[in-house]
């Protein structure tokens, strides 16, 4: 019996939030700050300012679009772990293509380096998908391997053949032309928010208004259903890991074109793992993942502002994220529902055990 | 008459279900006590308390006199009682002398176990190796290996669960010797079944369960199998009505020939199979569970490849599923695990009517307002309770489950239904709409194959019956030609034997 | 000048292949058990961490690194704690906890790092230097690879030996395993399937714990964020390549070990390779040889299963 028939989703969630917001505020107290300044400094350095909601907005548009590939995967039972790596290869591809074309016009190479970005990420997803698929390794296993393999591969470029030779030294290629990197919209929105937005609402559409989307659905419910019913299960996990793998190197090549306009070995603080937790958190829903996703972005940038007024260490945020997931798993766990009535009734005297 | 086991007042609700309802039971020492109900009437939940299993939500259990309350079944074991289950619980990757030892007896090698079970096995034989891994024995072995087992920690009292599902007839009639030497030694025995006439063989007294609530306890024999059905079902049932008279050959829809698979050690799984299954008639394949039933089925359903042979459907070679591709699929498959195989448990029931071979062929956008329309149609059409599109099948009740599985599959209007158990697990009235809507289909010129490991079942729907041996078929011949001891027979290879003496 | 011949024949190679393998092999011995009984914990990395953390936050402020094994094991213990209550008595998703512990594992030691100590990096503590072995030491090559290794390295080869025989030799090994294959046949057998799920996770994360501890105590002797590097993922792909065995563990980890050691020795040397392809090195094994060994790999039956007594 799960913990939804007994416990309602609106006060699961209400719960998990209280519960998150509880172990956030000990987080605090912890490193000897006080609770109602640091909120307000992250909630300033959030959405204090337009050029704060701009911030808020770049930090979330990878993160965001990496969770909404990982989404997909996970309602096919799939964990892709491998979102790191897809974002290195996915921003490897885009300031490959800018380095390589910058005399091609805007509106060609704009395009085209996001493409090569995403068909890159695609890549480096599909090969989980396809170790999975034919030989049954676990996606768990593989797309951590491969996150490593990424950062060396990029690491070894950007010291060496992709190195700016006039970048004093650091690991880190040339800047890419202003002709590949991506407008924002009156100050305020980066065209990657627009793509998050479109992309999130291309998922929902896939999972719940297309065939595939069932199949998807089906086999991460049940592999028999799906093996009764004719779906093949390796054509859907080749599927959503190369889906996922594509979302995450559009956040790639997106947060390079349109936010850090280089490539170094610290391009990604992590944001791989963040997704991870935002589309756990999120239920694997396109709607679910892209709020958690926007929410995080503020969340992170609030704090990263906050580190100058306040000294928020950025560690609350995953501190959060973990602790959010725990209280989500918690709340959809079979025998919570069956610890709940039990200790429900006995405070109301009915139980006779 | 002094209970040996008291359960008084049972409650148990699972969720919104009530499985018990202040049920009670009194088992005298030395008998062999029936618990009689449809599947759903709370039979194997009472004794799953019994056996500390489930906890109960209210009630009270004396054993002997001394009040119990099990939390496990090793407080149940202490207490004296044991159970046999119907899958037995028995750890299939293990071997047998190490499940004893999971049970306490030996220490997992072979002379320790047969040291332990010594006193056991001359009530109930146990002819296996002890090294041997479970899930090499055919099920009626590791019942056995469950019953020895239980006999030997020195339970009073013990339960079988539908022991006789997984046994061919003879291997009943073994049983219930062996029971009755139990019993003579002072043992009582309780015996959960849903088949009356094994009721009437085995047992000295019954108590019957209808939806959860006992509906009375009688001696075997104060009653008349027709007072007794009714008490089960609350009403009276119908006979199933008379069979049409053998159909003449409608066009031949399914050919199987020659048809051979292989196991995973490659031993033969089925071997050389002829089958024809014509427009109009029902071909029922009788079977204990685990002679071939589940490649027959595969290959039917197109899931897997015969290994030797041909099929072919409607004279077109039956390939597997991946193949069909965008061609509509004019098969309608029952299987075998509605709960698994032929439903995702908790997506909706507008999905789940599109969950198939054909959902292939919808390209684009899905029309959601279009697809709970027809569902809702579909749903109405079969009757199931109830038709909202977008509730699970978890919400619905295993006959209504089935309905759906029914809808999705023949709303096509296939011209060839293949349906394994197709009524397990259901309440009579259940049963009964599914039996009547495969004879439906039949009477509508419609090609029905039906495996199923229920004897009764393939004897009442079946034009024409076979049976299935370790992998091989019974040619299937006319219900008239055969009876029920020729079917059990064939069912226990018996035939075979003969036909091999004859040809010897 | 130094070649691969060289690198290859040195035992000073294989000594550090053994100590780089160890606290992969930790972490497997650890999870055996753990996916024996039939719990998949992804959490090992995190164990991992926290136990390196832990153990140099212990060593750091008692001095002596025996105390930061103490504390090191703590935190991993805490970890395991949570993850065998959501697994086992909650019927959660574990892989879902497993990841999520790994992220919060990582969050709360960068935290506690940066509200710890000044400037937020953590000191050089004092840890495990290597133990000689009164004569083998001297012995020819085998002196250098293997008898001269820290005391972790000895203790975690009797641990070894210790887990085979309690596994397979033993009815607790057998109960164990049971649970892992059938949960349900061993509840109606009076096992107790929870018990034992809990002692495994323990000790899972009291091995992965010490792993932990050994990266920061053997190697580093300090704590930097992230230092398990994807170890506990490996070690994940070591149980299924040692098939579940403990004795397996030991050669399995220790090709991962040598490929880590060949890499740095390549890399430190004068040979013309880039020096981050050859970190990769190990994650490239590590797939090939999962992918060699997973075609006839048989799991616990009951793996990863939810198991809730109604």
């Amino acid at each position: 019996m799960n913990a939804a028939s007994f416990i309602p989703a609106l006060t699961r969630g209400a719960v998990a939030l209280v519960g998150t917001l509880i172990v956030g505020l000990i987080a605090v107290l912890a490193a000897g700050l006080d609770p109602v300044t640091t909120l307000q400094a992250i909630i300033d350095g959030a959405v204090g300012t337009p050029y704060a909601i701009r911030q808020s907005l770049t930090e979330a548009v990878p993160v965001t679009l990496t969770a909404l590939g990982v989404a997909v995967a996970f309602r096919a039972g799939l964990f892709n772990l491998g979102g790191e790596g897809q974002i290195y290869i996915g921003a490897l591809g885009a300031v490959g293509t800018a380095l390589l074309f910058p005399e091609l016009p805007s509106v060609l190479l704009i395009p085209f380096a996001l493409a090569v970005g995403t068909f890159g990420g695609l890549v480096w997803g599909a090969i989980a998908g396809v170790l999975r698929a034919k030989l049954r390794l676990s996606e768990i296993i593989t797309t951590i391997m491969l996150n490593f393999i990424a950062f060396w591969i990029v690491s070894y470029l950007v010291h060496g053949p992709l190195k700016d030779p006039g970048g004093s030294g650091y690991p880190l290629t040339r800047e890419i032309t202003t002709s590949a990197q991506l407008p924002v919209f009156g100050d305020l929105v980066p065209s990657g928010a627009v793509l998050m937005l479109v992309a999130a609402f291309c998922v929902w559409l896939l999972l719940e208004r297309t065939s595939t989307g069932i199949r998807i659905k089906g086999s991460g419910s049940s592999a028999s259903a799906s093996r009764f019913a004719g779906v093949s299960m390796s054509r859907v996990t080749i599927l959503v890991m190369a889906v996922a793998g594509a979302l995450a190197g559009l956040g790639g090549a997106v947060s390079l074109q349109g936010d850090q306009h280089q490539l170094g070995d610290f391009f990604s603080p992590g944001w791989g793992f963040d997704a991870v937790a935002v589309a756990l958190i999120g239920r694997g829903t396109a709607t679910g993942t892209f709020i958690t996703g926007v929410a995080v972005g503020a969340l992170r940038s609030g704090i990263q502002s906050a580190q100058g007024t306040a000294e928020v260490p950025s560690s609350i945020a995953q501190i959060l994220l973990a602790a959010a997931v725990l209280f989500v798993i918690v709340g959809n766990a079979e025998g919570a529902g069956q610890m709940v009535r039990r200790s429900w009734s006995r405070t109301r005297g009915l139980a006779s055990d | 008459m002094t209970a040996l086991v008291k359960m008084s007042g049972i409650v148990k609700s699972f969720g919104e279900t009530v499985a018990n309802d202040d049920v009670s039971l009194e088992i005298a020492a030395g008998e062999v006590h029936a618990l009689l109900g449809e599947n759903g009437a709370g039979k194997t939940t009472l004794m799953n308390i019994l056996y500390g299993l489930t906890i109960p939500d209210e009630g009270t259990i004396e054993v002997g006199g001394v009040s119990v309350a099990p939390r496990n079944p090793a407080d149940a074991i202490d207490a004296g009682i044991g159970m046999v289950h119907q899958h037995p619980l028995v750890v299939g990757a293990l071997t047998v002398a190490e499940n004893f030892s999971l049970g306490g007896l030996g220490d997992g090698s072979a002379d320790s176990m047969l040291e332990a079970i010594a006193d056991v096995v001359e009530t109930i034989p146990l002819n296996v190796d002890p090294r041997a891994r479970i899930d090499s024995l055919p099920m009626s072995l590791r019942q056995r290996v469950e019953i020895v087992r239980c006999l030997a920690h020195g339970v009073k009292v013990l339960v079988l669960d539908e022991p006789t599902a997984v046994l061919t007839p003879d291997e009943v009639e073994q049983l219930f010797d062996e029971m009755r030497r139990v019993v003579e030694q002072g043992r009582s025995v309780i015996f959960i079944t849903h088949k009356l006439a094994e009721v009437q063989t085995i047992a000295q007294r019954v108590t019957v369960l209808r939806r959860g609530r006992k509906v009375g306890s009688f001696a075997v024999g104060e009653l008349t199998s027709a007072e007794l059905a009714e008490q089960m079902v609350g009403r009276e049932i119908a006979k199933a009505p008379a069979s049409q008279v053998a159909p003449s050959g409608g066009a031949v829809r399914l050919a199987l020939k020659g048809v051979s698979a292989l196991g995973d050690d490659g031993e033969r799984i089925l071997d050389g199979l002829d089958l024809e299954v014509r427009a109009g008639e029902i071909v029922a394949i009788a079977g204990v569970e685990g002679n071939g039933q589940r490649p027959l089925a595969d290959i039917c359903f197109g899931l897997r490849t015969p290994d030797a042979g041909t099929v072919l459907h409607d004279d077109m070679p039956l390939t597997r599923l991946k193949d069909w591709g965008r061609s509509k699929v004019a098969i309608a498959r029952i299987p075998e695990d509605r709960r698994h195989e032929g439903l995702l448990i908790d997506a909706p029931l507008w999905e789940n009517l599109l969950y198939g071979p054909n959902l292939a062929a919808k390209r684009g956008l899905i029309n959601r307002r279009r697809e709970l329309k027809r569902s809702r149609v579909l749903l109405e059409e079969f009757g199931v309770v109830p038709p909202d599109p977008m509730a699970p099948p978890s919400s619905l009740s295993g006959g209504n489950q089935q309905k759906v599985v029914l809808a999705r599959e023949l709303s096509s209007d296939p011209d060839l239904v293949v349906a394994v158990n197709p009524t397990r697990g259901l309440d009579i009235g259940a049963q009964r709409e599914v039996r009547d809507r495969l004879r439906a289909l039949r009477d509508a010129g419609k090609a029905v194959l039906v495996i199923s490991t229920d004897l009764d079942e393939v004897m009442e729907i079946g034009d024409r019956i076979g049976a299935l041996y370790r992998g091989r078929l019974q040619e299937p011949v006319a219900r008239a030609t055969v009876d029920r001891a020729r079917i059990g027979e064939a069912m226990a290879g018996l035939l075979d034997h003969q036909q091999e003496r004859a040809e010897a | 000048m130094t070649d691969i011949f060289d690198i290859v024949t040195s035992a000073t190679l294989y000594a550090a292949a053994i100590r780089l393998a160890l606290p992969i092999f930790l972490a497997a011995l650890g999870e055996t058990f753990a996916e024996r009984s039939g719990l998949v914990n992804v959490g090992l990395e995190g164990m991992m961490l926290m136990g390196a953390f832990g153990a140099v936050l212990g060593s750091d402020v008692t001095g002596s690194a025996l105390a930061g094994v103490a504390i090191g094991l703590l935190f991993a213990l805490l970890v395991a704690a949570v993850q065998g209550f959501v697994a086992i008595n909650l019927g959660g998703d574990q892989i879902v906890c497993g990841i999520a512990l790994n992220i919060g594992a990582l969050g709360v030691t960068a935290f506690l790092v940066r509200a710890i100590w000044e400037g937020g990096n953590a000191p050089q503590v004092p840890g495990f230097s290597a133990f000689h072995f009164p004569i083998l030491a001297d012995a020819p090559f085998l002196g250098v690879a293997i008898f001269q290794q820290s005391i972790f390295v000895y203790v975690a080869f009797l641990l070894a030996l210790i887990s085979w025989w309690a596994l397979m030799k033993t009815g607790w090994g057998l109960r164990m395993r049971g649970c892992g294959e059938d949960p349900l046949a061993c509840e109606s057998l009076g096992i107790p399937v929870k018990r034992l799920r809990w002692q495994a996770m323990l000790i899972c994360g009291g091995c992965a714990g010490l792993g932990g501890v050994f990266l920061a105590l053997g190697e580093l002797l300090t704590f930097s964020d992230g230092m398990s590097g994807g170890r506990g993922f490996i070690a994940l792909a070591v149980v299924i390549i040692a098939r579940w065995s403990p004795m397996l563990a030991i050669p399995s980890a220790l090709l991962f070990g040598a490929v880590e050691a060949f890499a740095l020795r390549v890399q430190s040397s004068d040979l013309n390779v880039p020096p981050e392809l050859m970190l990769a090195l190990p994650y490239v094994a590590t797939i090939v040889v999962y992918a060699i060994v997973v075609g006839r790999s048989n799991p616990p039956a009951a793996l990863g299963r939810t198991y809730v007594r109604q």
